[in-house]
C-alpha cells in the first residue's frame, strides 16, 4: 500500500488507476427481481457460457456448501436477490460497456420473495433440493436445568443489515497472456482470491498470481470471492484481453455482501445481587440467498461470544443462519462481535434496571478474577482489574449521574486463527517485505518497520512493505478480524529472527552491516492456535432534541491493545470505528420493500455519517502485553463493538424508552 | 450511438490542454482517463461522497457532476497541482502529520475542499470546518484527523508567512 | 453510472438559447448548475437527445436590490445567494434556505433557477419563494411573462414551464413596515433531502398583531404547499403558544406527507408542526426586533 506521503499527492495506485494495453471494461446485467424464474437470457456472456458456482463448491465458511443452495456465478434457473449477476458485456470504453447493457434481454417469471427471518423459517425452501431455509444450525454450550432464580429476564433484539461502504468500491483487472493469469485487485486477501478463482474455474494454481492494488478501505467486504471476479477472469481468459471491472456505488449498495442483519433472543437467570448464573440464547442471522458466505458461520461466532467478559457458568445457545432473497451476508467490521455485545449488554442493562443497581455495579459483580473459559468456548483473562480501572478512568459514576451516560464492556476476539505469513528480502542494501495480510489504510508498514528496527536494527527508511502478492509468498491469510498487528506482527518477528540466524550462520555474528552487505531471504508462515482476546469499555452521552434527533455528545473509551505499535494509527482507528458505531445506532441500515426492491439506494439512504456527527472523543490506551512475541492484541474492531452498546444505553436513559434494535429512528423517540 | 465530440480547451494545474470530448463524458473521466490524473477519485454515483472534488475557477466542485465540455475556458486545479517542485503543500504535510488519512481514497477530495476553505482567507471554527466538509465522506478516519489537519495547515501556513497559492 | 449519449449546445446569450430550445424540440433540457440534471442522467433515470448549457449566459447571474424589489438572476448559484451580505441583512430567510441545500460543493454549482425548475418535492427554495410572495420572469422566443410562485409549481418535478421557456429572474417585493421571514427544516443527521420544511413570512402591525401571514411547506406533498387556513388563524393574533399550536395544527392538516425510506408520514407531520411554529416565531421576532437571529 502506498504510504501516506504518496496518497496525499493523489499518487496511490488503486485498481481503477491501472490501465493495461488493449483492456476491456466489463459491465454486469443484474436481476431486477428479488426472486424469479429465469425464462431466458440473451446477450452478453451468461450461464450458457459459464455454469459454475462461486468458490467451486466444497467448503464454505460454515462447512460444506449444499450444491442446491450454492451461489451461481451467472444466474441459472432462478434469480434470488435484486442485483444478482445475470450476464456480462464488454467494451473498450466504460461508457460504452454500460450502453451495451441495453443489449441484454432477460425474461423472468416473478416469484414471491422471502424477505424476513420469520418468512424464511415458516416459508417453503427458496431452493429446489433443500429441505428448509436453514443454512446452518448448531447448539453451543451444554444444556442445563433452569436454576432456581429470583430474577429471570427475557428480551429480543435486532441489528439491521449494514452495507460496508468503503470509499473505494470493489474492482479488479484480470490479465491472461495465454498461459499465466495475473489479477490486480482491491482486496483484503490475495490468497483467498487466488484459491477461490482457482477452485471455481479449475485453474492450474501455479499459473495464477493475484496482486493487491492499493486498496481504499474494505471493512470486511473485500475478503470474499464474488461472481463478478470470476466472470472478469473467465472473460479475460476467453477474450485474451485484460478485463477491468469497477463497481458503481449503486452496485455496492445492492449486490456486495452487507454485514449485521441479526436477531437475538436472550434469557438470563440471576441472583438478587446481580450475579448471572445462567444464560440461554437464540441467534438468528439473515444470511441472504445462498449458502457458503460468512453469514453461514456468523451465528456460531456470535453465539460463542455471548458471555463476553463475564464469568457466566452455564450457557446454552441455538445459533442459526437462514436464507432470504437478499445478497449473501458477509463480515462488516466487528463481524458478529458487535451483535454479541449488543445482545448481552442490553440484557445487563435490563438486569441493572430490574434490580435498581448501577450499570457498572451489575457488570462488576459478573467480571472474573481469574482466567475463565465460558461454556460457549470463549476464553478470557481476568476481567475485573480492567473493568474496575476503566470505570474509574472513564469517570462513569460521575457521568452516569450528571449526564445519564451509557456504558458498554466487551471482549475483542482477534481472528488470529490461520496465523500469517511474512517474507523479508535483503538485497543491495534495501529491505523488501511482503505480508500475507493486505493493509488497506492500517499503515502496517509502520509496525513492520518498527519491529524490524527492534529485532535487527534496520533503519526504517530502507524498508518497503509491498502490497500483497501471491507471487512473492507461498501462502497467507488476510487482513480482517483485528488480527494483523498480532499475527502479521508475530510473523514479521519470526521472519526477522530467522534472518538473524542466517546472517549468524554465514558471517559468524549478526550486525546490521553484515545483513545489508549480503543477499538474504526469509519466509515464515505460522499458525496461531490460541485465543487472543482483549478488553474494552466505552462510555457515551447523548442529547435528544425536540425532533427526536440524537446527537452523541461524548464517546470515551478504554482499549487494551497489548502493545501500542502505532499509537497515532490506533487513535485514528478508534475514532473511525466510533463513527461507524454511531452510524450503526443512528443512521445505517439496508431496507427492502415487501417485493424485495432495495429502497436504500444512495449514500444518504445508506446513512454514512458525516463530519458533523462527530462526538467529543476521549481515548485511553491500555497496554497489558499479550503472549505474542510482539506483545500486541487486536484493536481494529473494538470501537464498533463497544460504541453501539454505550450509545444505545445513553439514548435509553435520555429518552426513557427501552431500545432493542439499531438503528434507532427519531420517530421512535417521539412516540 | 455517440454524439459529435466537442473541442474543449482549458487549463489544468496551470497547463493548457485541449481535448475532443463526447458531451456525456464527465469532467472526472476527462481528468482521470484522458489526462491521466488519477488522483481524483470516483467513489459514488449519486453526487454524495466528494471523492472527486477539484477546483474549477477557484471553487471546489464535484467533478463527477460536471460535464467535461463545461470545463471550456476554465482553470482547474486537481490534487496533483498542489505540490510545488516536489514540495508538499502545507495541507498535504498537515494531513500526514495529523492522521488525516488511512486508506487515502477520500483524501484528494478532502484536501481540495480544504484548500478551497483556506483560500477564503478567513478563520473557520471547528463547527464551520465540519459543515464545509459535509459534502466529503470518509469511512476510515472518523473525520477528527481531517479537521485537525485543516486547522494545523493554517498554523503551518502562518509560520511560513505563506498563502494557499 | 454514466449518462447515455446526447448532443451539447452552449449558447452565448439568452436569444440564442431560446432559439435553440425552439428548434431542438423534444428530449431537450436546459443545463444550469447540473446538480440535479447530471445525477439523473448518470443513473439513466433520464435520457436526452440534447442538452442546452446556459451557464455561459453571464447576464442571468446577478443579485440586484432595487427600492421596492430584490431581483435575483436565475443563474445565481445557491452559494452566491448564501454568502451575499445584503441578502443576509434584508432577507435572511434566503440565506438560511440556501445554506441548507445539499452541501457546499453542490452549492458552488447549483443555481437558484435550477432548484426551482427541477421542483423536486423536497427542494428548499420553492417553499421559501411561496412564503416571500415571489414572482418569476419566464422568457421564450415569444417574449417574457411573469408568473406568481403560487402558480408556478404543478406537481413533483413539474412546473408551468414549457419546453422552449427559460426561467430568467426571481422577483421579491420588499415590503414596508415590520416584516420578518424564516425557513426551518429537518433532515437525517447524516445528511440528505428535507424530511419536512416550513417557510414563513409575517407582517406585524403597530399593535403587535399579525397583519399578514404566509406559510409554505416542503417535502410534505408532491409540490410546495401553502397553508391558507393556518395563515388566517394567525392574522390579528400575537405570538402566543396556544395560537402557534393551533396555527401549526392547521398547517399540518393542509399537508400531504408520505412514508418513505427516510421517514414515516406520521413523523413528517410531527416534525412539520414543530417547524411551522419555529418558522413563525422567528419570523415574528425578526419583524419586531429587526436583527433577530440574523446569523
Amino acid at each position: 500500500m502506498s504510504e501516506s506521503k504518496l496518497l496525499v499527492r493523489g499518487a496511490g495506485k488503486y485498481v481503477d488507476d491501472i490501465k493495461l494495453p488493449n483492456m476491456l471494461y466489463m459491465a454486469i446485467a443484474r436481476s431486477p427481481h428479488a426472486r424469479a424464474r429465469v425464462l431466458s437470457v440473451k446477450g452478453g456472456l451468461n450461464q450458457s457460457d459459464l455454469k459454475a458456482v462461486v468458490g467451486g463448491g466444497g467448503e464454505g465458511w460454515g462447512g460444506p456448501i449444499n450444491p442446491a443452495s450454492a451461489h451461481p456465478v451467472f444466474a441459472q434457473d432462478t434469480v434470488n436477490y435484486v442485483g444478482q449477476p445475470v450476464a456480462a458485456v464488454f467494451a473498450d470504453d466504460r461508457y460504452v460497456a454500460e450502453d451495451k447493457l441495453d443489449e441484454v434481454e432477460a425474461e423472468y417469471e416473478k416469484l414471491k420473495p422471502i424477505m424476513t427471518i420469520d418468512e424464511a423459517l415458516s416459508g417453503s425452501p427458496l431452493h429446489a433440493g433443500t429441505k428448509s431455509n436453514i443454512i446452518t444450525q448448531r447448539w453451543l454450550g451444554p444444556d442445563f436445568e433452569d436454576p432456581e432464580s429470583p430474577v429471570v429476564l427475557e428480551d429480543e433484539f435486532s441489528v439491521a443489515r449494514i452495507v460496508n461502504n468503503p470509499l473505494e468500491p470493489r474492482g479488479l483487472i484480470a490479465d491472461y497472456d495465454g498461459s499465466k493469469l495475473t489479477v490486480y485487485i482491491s482486496t483484503q486477501a490475495v490468497f483467498g482470491i487466488k484459491d477461490g478463482l482457482t477452485s471455481t474455474l479449475k485453474l492450474d494454481e501455479s499459473k495464477v498470481r493475484v496482486i493487491q492494488a492499493d486498496t481504499g478501505g474494505a471493512f470486511g467486504v473485500k475478503s470474499a470471492l464474488y461472481p463478478e471476479y470470476v466472470i472478469a477472469t473467465y472473460a479475460a481468459m476467453k477474450y485474451k484481453r485484460p478485463v477491468k471491472w469497477i463497481e458503481s456505488r449503486s452496485e455496492h449498495l445492492a449486490a456486495s455482501q452487507p454485514g449485521r442483519g441479526v436477531r437475538g433472543k436472550m434469557k438470563l437467570f440471576a441472583n438478587k445481587d446481580g450475579k448471572v448464573t445462567a444464560w440461554r440464547g437464540e441467534v438468528l442471522v439473515d444470511a441472504g440467498a445462498f449458502g457458503g458466505s460468512a453469514g453461514s458461520m456468523s451465528p456460531f461466532f456470535i453465539g460463542m461470544q455471548l458471555t463476553g467478559p463475564y464469568g457466566i457458568e452455564k450457557a446454552h445457545v441455538l445459533a442459526t443462519s437462514v436464507m432470504t432473497n437478499k445478497p449473501p451476508q458477509g463480515p462488516y467490521r466487528g463481524a458478529g462481535r458487535p451483535e454479541a455485545a449488543f445482545f448481552r449488554e442490553r440484557m445487563m442493562d435490563l438486569l441493572a434496571d430490574e434490580l435498581g443497581m448501577e450499570a457498572d455495579e451489575v457488570r462488576l459483580i459478573n467480571t472474573t478474577t481469574e482466567n475463565f473459559k465460558s461454556p460457549l468456548g470463549l476464553e478470557i483473562e481476568a476481567s475485573r482489574p480492567f473493568f474496575k480501572q476503566a470505570t474509574l478512568d472513564l469517570r462513569y459514576r460521575e457521568k452516569a449521574q450528571s449526564e445519564k451516560a451509557g456504558l458498554g464492556f466487551f471482549v475483542l476476539l482477534s481472528a488470529v486463527w490461520g496465523g500469517e505469513s511474512a517474507r523479508i528480502d535483503v538485497q543491495e542494501g534495501k529491505v523488501n517485505v511482503w505480508l500475507g495480510g493486505n493493509q488497506h489504510g492500517q499503515e502496517h508498514y509502520v509496525f513492520v518497520k518498527k519491529l524490524l528496527n527492534e529485532e535487527l536494527g534496520i533503519p526504517q527508511d530502507i524498508v518497503t512493505l509491498n502490497n500483497g502478492d501471491t507471487g512473492m509468498l507461498k501462502d497467507g491469510v488476510g487482513t480482517w478480524g483485528s488480527r494483523s498487528a498480532v499475527v502479521g506482527g508475530a510473523a514479521i518477528v519470526s521472519a526477522a529472527r530467522k534472518l538473524k540466524t542466517q546472517v549468524e550462520n554465514k558471517e559468524g555474528n549478526y550486525t546490521l552491516e553484515n545483513l545489508l552487505k549480503g543477499n538474504y531471504t526469509s519466509e515464515v508462515f505460522e499458525n496461531q492456535n490460541v485465543q487472543l482476546n482483549s478488553f474494552g469499555a466505552v462510555l457515551a452521552t447523548v442529547k435528544i432534541d425536540k425532533f427526536g434527533m440524537v446527537t452523541v455528545k461524548e464517546c470515551a473509551g478504554c482499549y487494551d491493545v497489548g502493545r501500542a505499535l502505532n499509537p497515532k494509527m490506533i487513535e485514528s482507528q478508534i475514532i473511525g470505528g466510533t463513527i461507524q458505531g454511531i452510524g450503526q445506532v443512528l443512521y445505517e441500515e439496508v431496507v427492502h420493500d415487501a417485493e424485495g426492491k432495495l429502497l436504500t439506494k444512495n449514500l444518504f439512504d445508506a446513512g454514512l455519517p458525516i463530519a458533523e456527527n462527530m462526538p467529543k472523543f476521549t481515548i485511553q490506551i491500555v497496554e497489558h502485553p499479550s503472549k505474542m512475541p510482539n506483545h500486541a492484541r487486536g484493536l481494529g474492531e473494538a470501537p464498533t463493538i463497544g460504541v453501539p452498546v454505550a450509545v444505545v444505553r445513553a439514548i435509553e436513559r435520555a429518552s426513557g424508552k427501552r431500545i432493542r434494535h439499531t438503528p434507532v429512528k427519531p420517530q421512535e423517540l417521539l412516540e | 450511438m455517440t454524439m459529435r465530440k466537442v473541442k474543449t480547451s482549458f487549463k489544468v494545474n496551470g497547463k493548457p490542454v485541449e481535448l475532443e470530448l463526447e458531451p456525456r463524458r464527465l469532467l472526472m473521466s476527462a481528468l482521470r482517463e484522458d489526462l491521466g490524473l488519477t488522483g481524483t477519485h470516483n467513489a459514488c454515483d449519486t453526487t454524495n461522497c466528494g471523492a472527486c472534488t477539484v477546483l474549477v475557477d477557484g471553487k471546489a466542485v464535484k467533478s463527477c457532476t460536471m460535464l467535461g465540455v463545461q470545463a471550456n475556458s476554465k482553470e482547474i486545479l486537481t490534487i496533483e497541482g498542489l505540490a510545488k517542485d516536489g514540495n508538499l503543500h502545507p495541507l498535504q504535510k498537515a494531513f500526514i502529520e495529523k492522521q488525516g488519512l488511512q486508506c487515502g481514497f477520500c483524501t484528494p477530495g478532502m484536501i481540495m475542499t480544504s484548500y478551497w476553505m483556506l483560500s477564503q482567507n478567513r478563520d473557520f471554527s471547528d463547527e464551520e470546518i465540519k459543515r464545509m466538509l459535509s459534502g466529503n465522506l470518509c469511512r476510515c478516519t472518523g473525520y477528527r484527523g481531517i479537521v485537525e489537519s485543516v486547522k494545523y495547515s493554517k498554523d503551518l501556513m502562518r509560520k511560513k508567512g505563506g498563502d494557499t497559492e | 453510472m454514466y449518462p447515455r449519449p446526447f448532443d451539447y449546445f452552449s449558447p452565448k446569450n439568452l436569444a440564442e438559447a431560446l432559439e435553440l430550445l425552439q428548434i431542438l424540440g423534444a428530449e431537450t433540457k436546459i443545463l444550469a448548475g447540473g446538480q440535479s440534471l447530471i445525477p439523473a442522467l448518470k443513473l439513466r433515470a433520464l435520457s436526452l437527445k440534447n442538452v442546452v448549457d446556459i451557464t455561459g449566459i453571464k447576464e442571468l447571474n446577478y443579485i440586484r436590490k432595487e427600492e421596492k424589489m430584490h431581483r435575483i438572476g436565475a443563474l445565481t448559484t445557491t452559494s452566491t445567494l448564501e454568502n451575499d451580505p445584503e441578502i443576509a441583512a434584508i432577507l435572511p430567510i434566503l440565506k438560511e434556505t440556501a445554506s441548507q441545500i445539499a452541501d457546499p460543493l453542490v452549492r458552488n454549482l447549483g443555481t437558484v433557477g435550477g432548484n426551482l425548475c427541477h421542483a423536486a418535492p423536497a427542494n428548499d427554495l420553492p417553499a421559501t419563494m411561496l412564503a416571500l410572495n415571489a414572482s418569476f420572469a419566464i422568457a421564450s422566443k415569444q417574449g417574457t411573462r411573469t408568473i406568481h410562485s403560487d402558480s408556478f409549481f404543478l406537481d413533483k418535478f413539474k412546473t408551468v414551464l414549457k419546453p422552449d421557456e427559460v426561467l430568467t429572474e426571481i422577483q421579491i417585493l420588499l415590503q414596508d413596515g415590520r416584516v420578518g421571514s424564516a425557513y426551518r427544516k429537518v433532515r437525517k443527521g447524516s445528511g440528505g433531502f428535507a424530511i419536512a420544511g416550513a417557510a414563513a413570512h409575517v407582517s406585524v402591525a403597530d399593535d403587535n398583531t399579525v397583519s399578514e401571514c404566509r406559510i409554505a411547506m416542503t417535502a410534505v406533498g408532491p409540490k410546495p404547499l401553502r397553508a391558507e387556513k393556518a395563515e388566517q388563524a394567525f392574522i390579528g393574533k400575537t405570538l402566543d403558544a396556544a395560537v402557534l399550536d393551533n396555527v401549526a395544527k392547521l398547517a399540518v392538516d393542509a399537508s400531504k406527507p408520505v412514508t418513505d425510506v427516510t421517514a414515516s408520514e406520521g413523523y413528517r407531520r410531527k416534525a412539520l408542526g414543530i417547524l411551522v411554529k419555529d418558522a413563525l416565531e422567528v419570523s415574528y421576532k425578526r419583524a419586531v426586533m429587526g436583527d433577530y437571529e440574523k446569523s
